[in-house]
């Protein structure tokens, strides 16, 4: 409960305190609850021992009506502050959740930390709210509650108010041992949705190949079995949790017999009275149903924690560090010393890396897939931190930069390309906002996608789907490059990927390039042979190594890799079916 | 399936299909064990009566002691017993509609993956799915117990005194009057809420995918002015409806926890007038303090309820969707076919892609077709497989429409080589032997030699086991192209067809394919979809697409000497070439 308390402070910040008072009015709540629940006992008492009257009526009836109009006052206040407060909370966190993520490194922002990043903002930061606004008060009212109660037992008969603790103090562990299971078993669940999720990605994506192949449905095994194991470790899950809860809902539903049965023996014994008997039995109601109320709000506890620790985990995600904030480059050579880097698995990815671009020149990059090419220009871009070695650009260490004022210099075409919801010319601005619509026109010229752009119905002022989607692929690289084109940066990285598009977008697209590369110092992933043979130097990377380097003439001389790379192309060019 | 339409629980319910038995027992169970559950309070009562008569045989007082807790003992037991049969039921009814979704998907038309993104479809078989376990496991229980319980709880309340039975019921009565007005009052702001809550959603999501674009392009404040005014009009929006509706809820849950505020004046009124007997006051007290409680579950049901009903409606929406249609007619294996398209039409989005093409592919043939992109020609290859079906016209195999074979033989019959490859996360030798389940090891290496990708693959640490995916060896394209080629070779269906791939992203490998490509083309029927002339010089006829026609069609050396369009294309890819 502490560790709990302490990450929902963490996460509430300076909000708490309201949440304190919450929790201060909650308990008052109870307490007036407790009254109206005494002046039933009372009347019961009074009953049973015929000394109720219609004076009494009168009274208690009287002041149940003043008790529930304040109750009712104090709740409504309650609710609104803290549903208030919540709000707040939720605002605030998305806020600097938001800001901070901007501030994290961008090799943070891959395919796994995304769909986690916007679970933690949209669903994490709502539950957090809602539990927090909801359950938190509630809890402490059970809580307080129970104790006022407990102690009224106390007062009444020491025998039954001790069994009804110990009774509670049984059933509170068999909570958190169920509560222990769930957490085991929901976690095997979890990787049992994972994985079907995966598959019916990987069902969707294939599904083409998968029909022709007739392993549709049942038939492909992977995705049903996915489902079976799901299936499996749902029912484990629930099982697996039912014991716990229902044992501790018996335990703790069993204090209004034990009342009955400890009241009747006292009663024969001669140790308590009528009175006292009815007391001890009312309490039992109150407590159990208290504590049942504590049963149904436990989970919702755990789930909150999981969210806390959630957001938690975000904000403790490091930005990376920096000395300058602006940077004035005068010239524009990359230079990498000796790099060495691994990702976060310890697996290093390049070996040693030494090269030198001057400005305006273009750096070629081939090899096969997993080679370390797209490894390279993320680290330009500071995407990552090398671990050893440096890199320069324009002859400062990367490290040194705020990766905001190093990208300034900088304009990257990536592999997938994203637009933002957002109309045509607004996307394209991306590269300078605020750029007027001549600037746009031109750099979309230049990107060889203003003719397309023009046929839409509403021209530079259409609005593209989100990610881009109503736009085929051919289309977005290009307006992609266009957003390059308008920045003007003097680097230019660039990964020249055109597979998957048809014959007529590539020849635009390489003109585009072409366009693009002029006068820039260009690291570029070539995959157009002409990019590679007009390449200032080219540099061959096997498994995370340069293997050969200098110029097309210079490495056919070579005859390595790369002349047969070259001559298989040959070969492939006089082919014919 | 073309059972009557149904919809909302009656559909999921048909779903269940066996497991209603499971559902039905769970309900029974679980009213039981809710009637166990007021037991205990009728035992209190009995015992109050008890002290009340100042009755001096105490062993009939410890009866009711030992009553109420086999009550209790007995209300868990049956709720274990209803929760037993309500998960077994539900995560059966879980998978059976999962495998039906999958199984239905891959019937309808391709259309359906272009217009819903995997994200999309992945929600409803995951999550949409895994809300109707709520209602199945939960709800069921749940109300066929808050509405049973609560009636004959209330009979009986009834006949016990009926003024005082509805006074228990008033706090109730006037709380959902007070929350309809309130309803009534900001009803039209649940949509409002539902909006936002969707903008805000796709505000995180485009802030946070986009976020490498927005950093490389140094994005400032205004750029993201969206996302932080989505979270303040949300912030604000809820603030304005808590200041709505708070003060009528607060009302509400003070006078649902203060049954007693209505049993204890009214029941003291009707005691002092004659008209309660003592122990009837007794009785209804005690009762004011239990029977809102059961009440209560059945209004935060019709909640939940609405969220079910949206995802249901979503899978009904996919079940909904035609099949493509399917005959009976089926072809035996090992021999040559030829296909036909006698004038298809072919419209996509009420557009049309295809106008009145024509065309004949004699067996064994080898066909290309050409054209710019957008021209028809990927359209027209995938009517053959039927991934699409013809509005008007039809494509035959051998004469007979491919709409009256049965999928799985026209499935037999036609391998299609996708620009796009498409590899499962699994091991290579798996991601070969998909062409054929029953094949044995050495018809894998086989077609992986005659793919020319067997070398690589014995080059590779764990040879044919090497995993494949994200945990696995990643291949290059021109790798993965060659292991779709060997599947297809593995398959070996009689007609293929071939979309050539525009650039191979590793270079290096072209002519490997090209080789494998020979092998697997070697007396089929084939369509090729060609991006690079040379390689369709010597093809038995080339069909020039145009705006969804064929325009020409004929050898290279025909075409040529037409000087039409093709040779057009021809001049332009030569000098594409040499450059």
């Amino acid at each position: 409960m502490n560790t709990f308390m302490k990450t929902i402070r963490e996460a509430a910040g300076e909000r708490m305190k309201t949440l304190y008072m919450s929790i201060v009015l909650s308990c008052v709540d109870s307490v007036l609850h407790m009254a109206m629940f005494s002046m039933m006992m009372i009347t019961i008492i009074e009953l049973v021992k015929g000394v109720f009257t219609p004076q009494k009526l009168t009274l208690y009836s009287g002041v149940l009506i003043g008790l529930f109009i304040v109750r009712a006052i104090l709740y409504s206040l309650n609710y609104t502050r803290t549903q208030f407060c919540g709000a707040d909370i939720a605002a605030d966190l998305r806020l600097s959740l938001g800001d901070h993520i901007r501030s994290l490194n961008l090799g943070y922002f891959n395919k796994n930390s995304i769909g986690r990043l916007m679970s933690t903002l949209t669903t994490d930061i709502a539950d957090f709210e809602q539990i927090l606004t909801h359950s938190l008060a509630s809890i402490f009212k059970v809580i307080f509650f129970s104790a006022l109660a407990l102690a009224f037992a106390f007062m009444v008969s020491w025998q039954y108010a001790l069994t009804a603790g110990v009774l509670i103090l049984i059933a509170l562990p068999l909570m958190n041992a169920g509560g222990k299971m769930s957490r085991k078993y929901g976690a095997r669940q979890k990787n049992s949705i994972n994985r079907v999720i995966s598959r019916i990605v990987e069902y969707i994506n294939g599904i083409r190949t998968f029909k022709l192949y007739n392993l549709t449905g049942e038939r492909f095994r992977r995705l049903d079995d996915s489902f079976v194991e799901l299936k499996k470790d749902s029912v484990r899950l629930e099982l697996s949790i039912m014991p716990f809860s229902i044992l501790f809902s018996i335990i703790t539903s069993l204090m209004l017999p034990v009342s009955l049965i400890i009241g009747t023996v006292m009663l024969q014994g001669g140790r308590i009275d009528t009175q006292r008997f009815i007391a001890i039995i009312m309490i039992a109601v109150s407590l159990s149903s208290m504590m049942a109320t504590l049963g149904s709000l436990y989970p919702e506890m755990t789930y909150l924690g999981k969210a806390a620790e959630n957001i938690l985990q975000v904000r403790e995600e490091k930005p990376l560090a920096y000395q300058k904030d602006v940077s004035d480059l005068s010239a524009y050579s990359v230079q990498f010393n000796h790099v060495h880097f691994s990702y976060e698995n310890d697996l290093e990815i390049l070996h040693d890396i030494c090269f030198q671009a001057k400005p305006g020149t273009t750096t070629a990059l081939v090899g096969p897939s997993g080679s370390g090419k797209t490894t390279i220009i993320s680290l330009i871009s500071r995407f990552w931190d090398v671990q050893g070695g440096s890199i320069e650009v324009g002859g400062t260490n990367v490290k040194e930069l705020s990766p905001d004022s190093l990208t300034s210099h900088m304009a990257v075409v990536f592999q997938d390309v994203y637009l933002l919801h957002d109309t045509i010319a607004n996307n394209i601005r991306t590269g300078r906002p605020g750029a007027p619509l001549e600037e746009v026109q031109e750099a979309a010229k230049a990107a060889q996608c203003h003719e397309f752009i023009m046929a839409l119905p509403d021209g530079y002022d259409t609005v593209v789907g989100e990610a881009g989607s109503t736009l085929s692929g051919g289309e977005r690289q290009r307006i992609s490059i266009a957003r390059a084109f308008i920045k003007n940066a003097p680097v230019v990285l660039l990964d020249e990927t055109t597979s998957s598009l048809d014959a007529d977008n590539e020849r635009e697209i390489n003109k585009a390039l072409d366009m693009l590369m002029k006068d820039k110092t260009v690291i570029v992933i070539a995959h157009r042979l002409g990019t590679v043979v007009n390449a200032d130097q080219i540099l061959v990377l096997e498994h995370g190594r340069i293997k050969e380097r200098g110029t097309h003439t210079e490495l056919l001389a070579q005859k390595g890799w790369y002349a047969q790379m070259i001559a298989e192309q040959e070969k492939a060019k006089k082919w014919a079916v | 399936m073309d059972v009557k339409k149904k919809s909302g629980i009656s559909y999921l319910l048909e779903l269940a299909g066996k497991y209603r038995l499971h559902l039905a027992l769970s309900a029974v169970f679980g009213v039981l064990s809710a009637l166990c559950s007021f037991v205990p309070y009728i035992m209190v009562y009995q015992t109050l009566l008890f002290l009340f008569e100042g009755n001096a045989d105490t062993g009939l007082a410890l009866r009711y002691g030992i009553i109420a807790a086999s009550a209790i003992v007995g209300k868990f037991v049956f709720s274990i017993i209803s929760g037993t049969f309500s998960h077994l039921g539900a995560f059966n009814t879980l998978y059976n509609v999962r495998t039906r979704i999958s199984r239905h998907i891959a019937k309808v038309n391709l259309g359906f993956f272009t217009n819903h993104t995997s994200g999309e479809i992945k929600k409803v078989i995951i999550e949409d799915v895994e809300r109707i376990e709520k209602f199945l496991a939960h709800q069921i229980p749940d109300i066929t117990s808050a509405l049973c319980v609560p009636v004959i709880v209330f009979i009986y309340l009834l006949t016990v005194n009926v003024p005082m039975a509805f006074c228990l019921l008033a706090p109730v009565i006037i709380g959902l009057v007070i929350q309809g007005i309130a309803m009534a009052v900001t009803g039209k702001q649940m949509s409002a809420y539902h909006r936002l809550l969707g903008k805000l959603n796709s505000a995180i999501m485009q802030f946070i995918n986009g976020m490498p674009v927005m950093k490389t392009y140094n994005m400032t404040a205004e750029s993201y002015s969206e996302y932080s005014d989505t979270v303040t009009e949300y912030n604000t929006f809820w603030k304005q409806s808590t200041r709505d509706q708070g003060y009528t809820y607060g009302v509400f849950v003070a006078l649902v926890e203060s049954g007693i505020l209505f049993a204890l004046p009214v029941g003291g009124f009707l005691y002092f007038s004659s008209s309660l007997l003592v122990q009837e006051y007794l009785f209804f007290m005690v009762m004011s303090m239990v029977f809102l409680s059961s009440l209560l579950n059945l209004m935060n049901l019709a909640m939940m309820f609405n969220q079910i009903m949206s995802g249901m409606s979503r899978i009904q929406t996919i079940m909904d969707l035609p099949c493509t249609t399917e005959g009976k007619a089926t072809f035996e294996k090992g021999q040559e076919h030829s296909v036909s398209f006698e004038h298809v039409t072919f419209r996509y989005d009420k557009t049309d892609v295809l106008h009145d093409v024509n065309l004949t592919l004699p067996a064994g043939s080898l066909t290309a077709f050409v054209g710019a992109s957008g021209a028809g020609k990927t359209t027209a290859a995938q009517l053959i497989p039927k991934f699409w079906e013809a509005a008007e016209g039809a494509v035959k195999i051998d004469g007979i429409n491919i709409t009256q074979i049965k999928t799985e033989n026209l499935m037999e019959l036609v391998s299609f080589v996708f620009q796009e490859t498409f590899m499962l996360s699994d091991s290579i030798y798996q991601n070969i032997a998909i062409g054929d389940e029953n094949a044995v090891r050495e018809q894998v290496e086989a077609a992986a030699k005659a793919a020319q990708i067997h070398e690589f693959i014995m080059s590779l640490p764990n040879g044919y086991d090497t995993k494949l995916g994200e945990d696995g060896v990643k291949l290059s394209g021109g790798e993965k192209q060659r292991v779709c080629i060997a599947r297809a070779i593995l398959k070996d269906a009689p007609v293929i067809v071939f979309d050539e791939a525009t650039s191979y992203t590793d270079i290096e490998n072209e002519h490997k394919i090209q080789l494998a490509l020979a092998n697997l083309l070697k007396g089929k029927t084939t369509v090729m979809i060609a991006h690079r002339l040379h390689t369709i010089v010597e093809a038995d006829q080339i069909c020039v697409f145009h705006r969804g026609r064929i325009e020409e069609t004929g050898t290279h050396k025909q075409l040529l000497a037409a000087d039409g369009r093709y040779s057009k294309m021809w001049d332009a890819y030569t000098r594409e070439v040499v450059s």
